[in-house]
């Protein structure tokens, strides 16, 4: 067993389901996606795109890009949350809940790449 | 690069969060006494400008103790998390490899990014250092690569005029020739003058395979070495001794022409020396290398008798002619009958062995011709104090070589020409250089009347009359009604070369010239090559109209003209 695969197995599986956790629910309900779920989203996905710098190899290439995808989506639905708390003032209608959960959702996809680009290499080096 | 750092961000990704989680955790008092919690936003704020010791203050509103508690927990944590993050961010830009490769990266793009035509220089010694002060003056840009880190260093401090790009690498390795530019278009020529021999001979080749065309000049010790650069169509292979050897049967033999061919190969702008020829008669070589060598052949070519003293036996020289000893002692010199020789030679490779035997000699026979042979350039001032006739520089030797080479193939022709003169003719030229540029050594430059030459085309197909003459150029384009400071050295027509050509020889499309002068005639015929009017001037000594409607006044001016005197005969 590699303690290094282990670690970046863990912080990709966990990117993923903070992420799915965040998403499930109405669409368009703000009680049922927690925001503490979402910044342990984001911070999760961080580390996970810390930890695929520097793989040079076409799969790590493509792991690193479905990161950054999935950080982006998920900034994006922070600072919409932000911006309809703090900024326009208008709190979470259904609009703006559906908007943030739709950007977690994409990011969501992202993961889900990621998590089958995983299984992918491992299945590979089956010995 | 990127992996490691890797440990770094995620440390501080991770003490951000927690900290930034405690923060929106713990419950905070706001102005009227109510509890309430901190959001994620204000609480990554307070978190970013803490972390970074800005410190804004409390906010929203003044902290609880539980908060403070926490906070002080979290200053220490992330002052320590970007202590780390930084710390490992400057010890991988110290990193050497790192930094060799961004110094590679830079290279390339300098080379790739050259618009002019350039010299790609091999080795930064002693040698190059003066081709290199001697090309930038001329306004030839060239790119160096040296296998010593320190002398790449010289390089950044020896204040050229163009930002030369340089790098520290093995010339003998085609890889990095070609990121120094070998298939650059604008690379007109290699120069490989390491000091290694099979690195020279490296670069002959793989300038052969690379680039079959390329000017190469190549630096070798020996015969063999030479003859294989030359095998690979290298178009000059400099052989230092054997380059020192003729140039001294010259001086023995041709005085005049080889005082001639130095000014010719000097570098444009010194001061033309007259160096003394050395005597006829009986001649001491102390030092018996390959320096040594060489002038003991041309000596014996010319008649002398010479007495030999050297350290080590030699096999090849007359018993009664060979000295075993080092020469610097008063005995030596006097087995070799110093008393009564006209010249002496002085060529250890060991310029404190030179300067002894030179004083000795001096002592014994303080009429002497002397030769040194100096290794180091920077002890020039010893050499100098002792004022030896002749003093024969390795590395300016060298360079005069490349130069020569290097400047254009006419020159060579030309010298190779001068050669055969004779004496008389080369005493009656001598004079004249000198007056060209007030005693200086001359710029030497070529004017190619081809189909790049547009001003030519125009001359010499366009509008064929009046004739272009040679006299032609001598007239200054520039300040009108002068005399240009310039010669025609050798004209070219149809494969036949001309010395000293006539002034009123008539030029035709595909000549070459080759003109000697100063400065000002140099950037005068530049002039003259790049605009058709002053080419019309200098053939017709009037200024010609450059715009359209001048052009036509003048025409209709001319026409009047002929019809007056028309009708006047009639």
């Amino acid at each position: 067993m590699n303690i290094e695969k282990v670690i970046f197995g863990f912080f990709i599986l966990l990117a993923f389901t903070l992420n799915f956790g965040f998403v499930i629910g109405e669409i368009d309900v703000a009680h049922q996606h927690d925001v503490f779920e979402l910044f342990a989203a984001i911070v999760v996905n961080l580390i996970a795109t810390t930890l695929k710098f520097g793989d040079r190899t076409q799969v790590g290439a493509l792991h690193l890009a479905t990161s950054l995808v999935a950080d982006l989506q998920l900034i994006t639905a922070a600072l919409v949350w932000g911006h309809a708390e703090y900024v326009s003032g208008v709190g979470m209608t259904p609009g703006v809940t559906s908007m943030i959960v739709s950007f977690a959702a994409g990011a969501l996809a992202a993961n889900v790449v990621s998590v089958v680009l995983l299984i992918g290499e491992t299945l590979q080096h089956r010995r | 690069m990127l992996r490691r750092l890797r440990a770094p961000i995620v440390m501080l990704i991770g003490i951000y969060a927690v900290a930034v989680l405690g923060l929106v955790l713990i419950p905070g008092v706001d102005s009227d006494g109510k509890p309430y919690h901190i959001d994620f936003f204000h609480a990554f704020y307070f978190i970013s400008y803490t972390a970074t010791s800005i410190g804004f203050g409390e906010i929203p509103h003044p902290f609880t103790y539980q908060q403070r508690l926490w906070v002080l927990l979290c200053i220490y944590l992330a002052v320590t998390g970007w202590a780390y993050a930084i710390g490992s961010i400057f010890g991988l830009m110290r990193d050497e490899s790192l930094r060799k490769a961004i110094a590679y990266a830079r290279f390339r793009r300098k080379v790739r990014r050259i618009t002019e035509p350039f010299y790609l220089i091999c080795g930064y010694g002693q040698t190059a250092k003066l081709l290199c002060k001697v090309l930038d003056d001329l306004d030839i840009r060239f790119v160096i690569i040296e296998q010593r880190q320190e002398r790449v260093n010289d390089i950044a401090l020896a204040d050229f005029h163009y930002d030369t790009p340089c790098f520290a690498g093995d010339a003998s390795n085609p890889e990095i020739l070609q990121i120094a530019g070998i298939l650059h278009p604008q690379c007109i020529g290699i120069v490989g003058i390491t000091g290694n021999e099979d690195a020279n001979l490296a670069i002959a080749i793989s300038a052969y395979v690379m680039r079959p065309k390329l000017l190469s000049i190549c630096r070798s010790r020996n015969q063999s070495v030479a003859d294989n650069m030359a095998s690979f169509g290298t178009n000059k292979v400099i052989n230092l001794f054997e380059t020192v050897g003729r140039k001294f049967a010259r001086r023995l033999q041709q005085p005049a022409v080889a005082q001639l061919y130095d000014v010719l190969t000097d570098f444009p702008g010194n001061p033309i020396t007259y160096e003394q020829s050395p005597p006829l008669g009986h001649w001491v070589i102390v030092g018996f290398g390959r320096f040594g060598g060489a002038v003991y052949k041309s000596l014996l070519a010319a008649g002398c008798s010479v007495s030999v003293i050297d350290p080590e036996p030699q096999p090849h020289i007359p018993a009664q002619d060979f000295t075993l000893a080092l020469g610097v002692d008063a005995q030596a010199l006097l087995k070799a009958n110093i008393q009564n020789a006209v010249g002496l030679l002085v060529s250890h490779d060991n310029d404190a062995n030179n300067l002894s035997a030179l004083a000795t000699a001096r002592e014994l026979n303080p009429h002497i011709f002397t030769v040194a042979r100096q290794n180091l350039a920077h002890n020039h001032i010893l050499f100098t104090a002792f004022k030896p006739n002749i003093t024969s520089i390795r590395a300016q030797i060298i360079a005069h070589e490349c130069l020569s080479a290097m400047e254009n193939p006419l020159l060579a022709d030309a010298i190779a020409l001068i050669q055969h003169q004779s004496e008389s003719w080369a005493n009656a030229l001598l004079p004249r250089i000198h007056q060209l540029s007030h005693g200086k050594v001359p710029e030497i430059w070529r004017i190619q009347l081809n189909a790049q030459n547009t001003t030519a085309v125009h001359a010499m197909l366009a509008q064929p009359v009046p004739p272009l003459q040679i006299r032609h150029y001598t007239h200054d384009a520039l300040n009108h009604g002068d005399e240009l400071r310039c010669l025609a050295l050798l004209h070219r027509h149809a494969g036949q070369d001309t010395l000293l050509p006539e002034l009123d020889t008539q030029l035709h499309f595909g000549d070459e010239l080759l003109f000697i002068g100063d400065h000002h005639a140099r950037i005068a015929h530049n002039a003259v090559q790049e605009s058709i009017s002053l080419l019309d001037y200098i053939r017709t000594g009037q200024e010609q109209p450059q715009s359209w409607i001048f052009r036509r006044l003048a025409q209709r001016q001319k026409d009047r003209r002929d019809a007056a005197i028309e009708q006047q005969i009639d």
